[in-house]
């Protein structure tokens, strides 16, 4: 980014800081605040200014206008001296803030393989199913849990309750170990006493093995009951392929397997949480298969999805990204799922700005598709031009003479 | 009368509550009494005598209580011993005093809640816990507790046990279920947090001085464990003289071996086999000898890294991490029977020798 380029930005950064409706956090006064700014340095060397506290809404938001950064961050502790050095802030408490990021989900070596689009449609089916765990699981209301864009490649959640505040990093390891099934043994939700009375109406079969359907048992079982629904409605080979698969059996094991998933009485008592001994080995495989499915996944690096870190800053919901001009945009749980980031947390307009471009680059934009080479001089709408000016991908064409 | 003893006799087997300090606040007895006062040296003698049980037996037994002149002895002999555990200023002691009182808390609830749940409601009540009491429809079902999942949290990240983890839970809307005497485990914890949480206290010299008769047995006591068991114990891995890599659990044995086939292994583990060996007494030439085989071997690095981990530039002895961190970064490798007995490398380590050499001797 050349510093024509860079005055270009921050020109356009000022303009949105100055109309946007910043959304203030709780405690704004207890936080750290941090910024990296577009100054003389950047982009290459980022330099956060930290330690940094305001006394109230319009400090800040003045702090914003008139430097416009690249990157606003908030620490989502609360402290008694938020800007003093790390020692003697005086930790409070803080809030309990989830960071899915393609980063975390897509390993390096696969990252070539995905558009920024299918980047995004990934994180957004993790965030997805850590917000089933965080609403159904963890017992969190809608209201308690702040989703936002997180201006680039994925999704923050911000819970910011009275209770989880004075949780601890130990505590902490806890949910994210919850949510990425990390030290999850099924055989826990086993329960080995069957001569309890509490079935209903109906007695257990003889040595069945009874699911104890909460938490990570529950979703068990309904990985059970889906896999024998679906075997139930396909055709013979195919279903021997799929329990063969499950099981690693022979053909004629799993053959009789199928012929008893299909018995009506069976299926009633998987639905009940009672799995017919018969079926202990397609267990470990089922298992196996659910939490695959069902768990918050991170390629390799088990701390960052989910942090444990007690004293991290986390990026200012409807600030910008100064890597992709985007907003940090707050999302409703209700839209989240038409939530297009290229969309709905684009900020910048539509006049054309003339480009010249550092490398070849695409990117579709509010229903546009732009396609540009290395070297070429192109025309494009502003929210395009910033997007690609903030990737380094291109500078603003210089005026002729 | 009976049921003045039955309450003395509940408060001094509880002596951590709030209930029981107000008791001694309210008693008149000023800590000068206390300490000097001969009416007092049978509190003062208890309270040396439960730090010596913490000492030697790990649990601090309660008598039995057949009046009241004994049991306000027995309930002032708490904040006694509590001085007594100031003035020594041993961590090593104020850990194992805090546990053992809370051990012996624990065999005392799980007696007594048999035939009531009051002092269990007492315990919730006292530790902040917010508590609901199931009971299953059917008569003999056990008693189940539900507690709010920050409150499990609160006190059970530090018990090293999967079936503990939260992830093995039934965690529904938020709460956790537990059986009653998983719950009871539970207030143990928080009993420890609670004993150890100001330990030790502020205590002037001149006081720790009047009562250095008391304290120097317990010291000797404390000198003799050390002897026993090496001087940290089981922390700073002293205690293992004997290597025996047959014994070695499966995740370090899987780490070594890829190291010795040259195989890449990440940073987490390399940290986990060199806190290991190094806890298990191997010097770091031993050591740096081991990644020899790796791909991107450079001695100097490693040389350093060793030292680092070994503390001798002046930073902190690592000990291995426990098999909850190895699990967490993917490098447990997988369980054996021993596995299910343990929740550390290290103690992995020590039982299987144990075994071996108890099988040896037959």
């Amino acid at each position: 980014m050349n510093e024509r380029t860079k005055r270009f930005v921050k020109s356009k950064f000022e303009e949105y800081y100055g109309r946007a409706e910043i959304k203030i956090p709780k405690d704004l006064w207890m936080r750290e605040w941090g910024f990296v700014l577009l100054d003389q340095y950047y982009p290459a060397k980022l330099v956060m200014r930290r330690h940094k506290s305001f006394a109230t809404k319009e400090e800040l938001v003045n702090y914003l206008r008139e430097n416009a950064p690249a990157h606003a961050y908030h620490s989502s502790a609360i402290y008694k001296y938020p800007a003093a050095s790390m020692r003697s802030k005086g930790w409070l408490g803080a809030d309990l803030i989830f960071d899915l990021d393609a980063d975390h989900i897509i390993s390096e070596a696969e990252f070539q393989r995905y558009s920024y689009e299918e980047m995004l449609e990934l994180v957004k089916k993790e965030t997805v199913k850590l917000i089933d765990f965080l609403l159904d699981d963890f017992g969190f209301r809608e209201e308690d849990i702040e989703l936002v864009f997180s201006g680039s490649r994925g999704y923050h959640i911000h819970i910011k309750t009275e209770e989880v505040r004075g949780l601890g990093s130990r505590e902490r390891r806890e949910i994210v170990d919850y949510v990425m099934a990390t030290g999850l043994d099924m055989d826990r939700f086993l329960a080995v006493d069957l001569k309890e009375k509490d079935y209903g109406d109906e007695k257990p079969g003889r040595g069945d093995l009874r699911l104890i359907p909460e938490g990570w048992g529950k979703r068990l079982l309904k990985g059970w009951i889906d896999l024998f629904h679906e075997i139930a409605e396909m055709e013979e080979e195919k279903a021997i392929e799929v329990v063969k698969k499950v099981g690693e059996m022979e053909k004629k094991k799993a053959k009789e397997m199928i012929r008893i998933a299909k018995d009506e009485t069976v299926m009633k008592r998987i639905e009940r949480g009672q799995i017919p001994r018969f079926f202990k080995p397609i267990w470990g495989g089922i298992t196996k298969t659910v939490t695959e499915a069902v768990r918050v996944k991170s390629a390799d690096r088990p701390d960052e999805p989910v942090t444990a870190d007690i004293k991290r800053l986390i990026r200012l919901p409807t600030s910008l990204h100064g890597k992709s001009s985007l907003e940090a945009k707050p999302l409703r749980m209700e839209t989240f799922k038409d939530f297009n980031p290229l969309e709905d947390a684009v900020v910048f307009g539509d006049s054309p700005v003339e480009i010249s471009m550092a490398r070849s680059s695409s990117i579709k934009m509010k229903g546009g598709r732009y396609k540009v080479e290395e070297g070429e001089i192109a025309s494009v709408p502003e929210h395009v031009a910033l997007y690609f000016m903030c990737r380094g991908a291109a500078e603003i064409k210089e005026k002729t003479p | 009368m009976e049921e003045v003893v039955k309450e003395g006799t509940r408060i001094c087997s509880y002596p951590f509550l709030s209930a029981a300090s107000r008791y001694v606040e309210e008693s008149g007895v000023t800590l000068d009494d206390l300490i000097s006062s001969a009416v007092f040296e049978r509190a003062r003698l208890r309270g040396k005598e439960r730090i010596i049980e913490a000492i030697k037996n790990g649990v601090v037994r309660k008598p039995v209580i057949i009046s009241n002149a004994q049991a306000e002895m027995e309930l002032l002999s708490y904040p006694f011993a509590r001085i007594l555990v100031s003035c020594i200023g041993d961590e090593y002691l104020v850990r194992r005093y805090a546990l053992s009182e809370a051990k012996a808390a624990h065999e005392e609830l799980l007696a007594s809640t048999g035939s009531s749940s009051d002092i269990i409601y007492e315990m919730s009540e006292e530790f902040g816990i917010r508590v609901d009491f199931l009971r299953l429809p059917h008569e003999h079902a056990q008693m189940q507790v539900q507690m709010a999942f920050v409150d499990y949290l609160r006190f059970t990240s530090n018990l090293r046990d999967k079936r503990w983890k939260l992830v093995n839970r039934g965690l529904e809307k938020g709460h956790v279920k537990l059986g009653k005497s998983e719950f009871v485990r539970i207030i143990q914890e928080a009993i420890y947090e609670r004993i150890k949480k100001d330990l030790p206290l502020d205590i002037p010299a001149d006081i720790c001085e009047a009562i250095s008769g008391y304290t120097v047995d317990i010291k000797k006591e404390l000198e003799e464990k050390r002897k026993k068991f090496g001087d940290a114990g089981f922390e700073s891995g002293s205690g293992f003289l004997v290597k025996d890599p047959s014994c070695f659990p499966p995740c370090i044995s899987y780490i070594l071996s890829n190291l010795k086939e040259g195989v890449n292994v990440p940073h987490s583990a390399r940290f986990a086999v060199t806190a290991f060996l190094l806890n298990m007494g191997l010097n770091e030439n031993e050591i740096i000898e081991i990644y020899k085989n790796s791909p991107d071997f450079d001695e100097d690095r490693t040389r350093y890294q060793v030292e680092h981990i070994a503390g001798d530039m002046g930073g902190v002895r690592y000990t291995a991490p426990s098999c909850g961190t190895m699990r967490t970064y993917g490098n447990c490798a997988g369980n054996d029977d021993m596995c299910e007995k343990v929740a550390h490398p290290l103690s992995y380590y020590k039982l299987k020798l144990k075994k071996k050499k108890k099988n040896e001797k037959i």
